[in-house]
């Protein structure tokens, strides 16, 4: 045991304390940040002296030898980021579908004057005015505007849902490439930390930035997290792994037009996460052989097919029959037949050559349309009940979508507040230990007065009898 | 459970967003005046008020008809009415022409009226609403009787014109001119009988006249009966048309209800939301202020 021994106990509670402060200034300037995890140093005794040996000196032993920073440890808890990732999928995927649907749910203006239902019970109500005056220029007139109507209003719905699917197709493409450029960038992380991890360090704030990427992943996609002993996560999707830490290599993910998810060319399933929810609503929500668009289209053939054959059947005033009333195959392509667009007077209102000008059978039989029971896309309906089936499913989708999204919001809130628990930085909590260890810092420093005070009597003042 | 700085702030912000969309929703009630704007609102009743919606449209369609229809058969009824009289006029005549005591040239003044008769019944005939023949069967633009040959027009047009009054019932509401003219069975049509009445005057050809009389008996009653058949259509959609204005009410008061907002209860819960969202504020001001910051010298 040395002269200067005490000195260097002193300086290494100076040095701990100093490091311990410093951690504290950084968790504060960090409270705000998003994604940090406090940091804690831990604290532990040095390796006391002496050792038992051949040679140690005797006296009372062992005598301790200061402080040193064992660690710097992060206060995370990895189970409860497992569970974050998996519930900001959940509600990533909901999410992307509500929003999407709340367009479509106002734009249909239902219940209302202005939806298309009450554009097509305007038309049955023109060929029913026809019935009393079929051989009137405005009554025809009327037929021939209220079907218009209906065929721009069934065009613009129409378009109304492409541009859904069109923008979700975007989305797709934008967070498609998002996720291959996180990826890249935790593979860029997962090469820091490891070489930080190999000298012993702990890379805390790297950690944290990669967590965060991987978080923002997760709402995009269902991803599986492993982490090996070197400090590198792998990320898998659907068991294909996108980021492969033992090579280090990151595989593209890609989602084609049909919604198929590919990783770097194998086939895998994306269950959850954003991506999940806007590829819902591109092919089978909105788009996609069973979406709204398609539905859309069957009612608008079944309308175009019922009042063109019931109308060839017809005469008009011109003494011609065989005319369509509507032109097209689907609710895109609805629109007048030119015949008609030409001249009201093709407007076929009598059942047979004979009964003109004052025959209106013909479109008695078209205004009867409007409750004739059919096979409209797997459904027994009348055209309007066809069309009250459609909004009732969207009604029920997007409160459905609404609902979950909220119960999925406060499950993350949930998590979230228990991830704050652990990793979250308190103002008061570190104000308290600052004090503490600014007091101890204090302390110390006041040992080294101590010890200098010590010295100074050893070297100035001992040995000076009689000078 | 261990609360951080930041937890504080992120629960005042998730509780006050939560609040702002309840207002946000209860004020859009209130200044809309419906309780469903969307179809998620209430995807059932959405349903129930569209169906309600077509209801009310196909039964203002059918009132239409039916005020069109009672028009028609009103117009008609009055025609029937001047036919009758004619027909009337005509037998008064024959009688009065029967008289032996009459010089032939009373009898010529008297066959003369009585051919002028068919003039009147021409006219009566080719009676119009709203620039259609109301006897002229789907030819509506064509003159069923020639007042030039004072006959009908051949070929008479038979064609019936029907109206919707109801869900799949409709109703013929004219009367065709061979019906007008032509009693049913072997009796000849009013201008053969006028004229071979006339004839019959003239010549003081009791026999005939007396024929003549049989026949305008049978015409007399078939156009009652004509007038009696639109009498009990007009009965029929004098009380249908009631019935539409009772169901009318009812689907419209069906409708208020599933769609309108109750204005006392939603104004009662925005005051409430208000409330509770400024407490919110408050609160939160007050909790997510102070630390030990404040107080460390």
């Amino acid at each position: 045991m040395g002269t200067f021994f005490g000195l260097q106990v002193a300086l290494s509670g100076l040095q701990a304390q100093q490091r311990a402060l410093m951690t504290i200034s950084h968790n504060i300037t960090n409270a705000t940040t998003e994604g940090y995890s406090r940091q804690r140093v831990e604290l532990q005794a040095n390796a006391p002296y002496t050792n038992p040996a051949l040679n140690s000196p005797l006296g009372a032993g062992q005598l301790g030898t200061g402080v040193t920073i064992a660690q710097m440890n992060r206060m995370r808890d990895t189970f409860i980021d497992a569970s974050f990732r998996a519930t900001t999928s959940s509600h990533g995927q909901f999410d992307a579908r509500s929003e999407a649907l709340a367009a479509i749910d106002v734009i249909l203006n239902e219940p209302g004057n202005a939806g298309l239902a009450a554009l097509l019970s305007d038309h049955w109500g023109a060929w029913q005015s026809l019935t009393t005056q079929p051989d009137s220029a405005g009554a025809r007139e009327a037929v021939r505007r209220t079907g218009e109507a209906l065929a721009d209003g069934m065009g613009d719905l129409a378009g109304e849902f492409t541009r859904a699917t069109t923008d979700a197709g975007s989305r797709i493409t934008l967070q498609v490439g998002r996720a291959n450029q996180i990826a890249g960038q935790v593979n860029t992380l997962n090469l820091q930390i490891a070489k930080s991890v190999a000298f012993g360090d702990s890379p805390n704030d790297l950690r944290d930035q990669r967590d965060k990427l991987l978080d923002e992943l997760a709402g995009l996609t269902d991803i599986t997290v492993t982490e090996n002993t070197a400090g590198k996560v792998s990320v898998a999707i659907g068991g294909q792994l996108l980021l492969d830490a033992t090579t280090d290599t990151a595989n593209a993910l890609a989602i084609d037009a049909a919604g198929a998810a590919t990783v770097g060319g194998v086939g895998t399933t994306i269950t959850t996460g954003s991506l999940r929810g806007q590829v819902d609503i591109r092919n089978s929500v909105v788009g996609g052989a069973t979406g709204y668009l398609a539905q859309l289209d069957t009612f608008a053939a079944a309308l175009i097919a019922s009042v063109n054959t019931q109308h060839a059947a017809g005469f008009g005033l011109d003494g011609t029959t065989g005319n369509n009333f509507f032109s097209g195959t689907s609710a895109s392509t609805i629109a007048l037949d030119a015949a008609i667009a030409g001249t009201v007077d093709k407007i076929a209102a009598s059942d047979t050559a004979g009964n003109l000008p004052g025959g209106a059978d013909n479109a008695l039989a078209i205004a009867q349309l409007q409750f004739l029971v059919q096979s409209i896309g797997g459904q027994t309906t009348t055209i309007d009940g066809y069309y009250q089936g459609l909004v009732s499913r969207i009604g029920v989708d997007v409160d459905q979508d609404r609902r979950l999204t909220e119960v999925q919001a406060g499950v993350l809130e949930a998590v979230r507040a228990r991830r704050e628990s652990v990793s979250g930085v308190s103002i008061d909590e570190e104000a308290a230990e600052m004090i503490r260890f600014q007091k101890s810092y204090n302390a110390a420093a006041r040992m080294v007065t101590t010890i200098d005070e010590m010295l100074d009597t050893i070297v100035n003042r001992m040995g000076l009898v009689g000078r | 459970m261990r609360v951080s700085s930041q937890q504080m702030v992120l629960n005042f912000l998730a509780d006050l967003e939560r609040n702002n969309n309840l207002m946000a929703k209860v004020s859009r009630e209130v200044s809309t005046g419906k309780s469903i704007v969307t179809p998620s609102d209430d995807p059932v009743g959405t349903t129930i008020a569209m169906g309600l919606r077509r209801d009310q449209a196909a039964t203002g369609a059918w009132r239409r008809n039916i005020e069109d229809s009672l028009a028609w058969l009103n117009t008609t009824d009055r025609a029937l009415g001047q036919a009758l009289e004619v027909v009337q006029r005509a037998r008064e005549l024959a009688v009065q022409g029967g008289n032996g005591t009459l010089s032939a040239d009373t009898r010529k003044l008297i066959a003369d009226d009585i051919r002028a008769l068919a003039s009147q019944f021409v006219e009566i005939g080719n009676s119009s609403l709203g620039g259609r023949y109301l006897f002229g069967g789907t030819a509506t633009n064509t003159q069923p009787f020639d007042p030039t040959t004072q006959a009908a027009n051949l070929p008479i047009n038979t064609g019936l014109v029907r109206r919707e009054v109801g869900q799949g019932s409709t109703v013929a509401i004219n009367i065709t001119a061979d019906r007008l003219q032509d009693p049913p069975g072997a009796t000849p049509d009013f201008f053969a009988i006028i004229s071979s009445l006339a004839t019959a005057v003239e010549n003081a050809d009791t026999a005939a006249s007396g024929q003549a009389m049989t026949d305008l008996d049978a015409h007399q009653d078939s156009i009652a009966a004509l007038r009696a058949e639109s009498g009990a259509k007009v009965n029929r959609l004098e009380l249908t048309l009631s019935r539409f204005a009772a169901q009318d009410i009812a689907t419209t008061r069906q409708l208020s209800m599933t769609e309108d907002a109750d204005m006392a209860a939603a104004i009662t819960e925005l005051k409430m939301r208000e409330s509770v969202l400024r407490a919110t504020m408050a609160v939160g001001a007050r909790v997510i202020q102070p630390s030990l910051m404040d107080f460390i010298s």
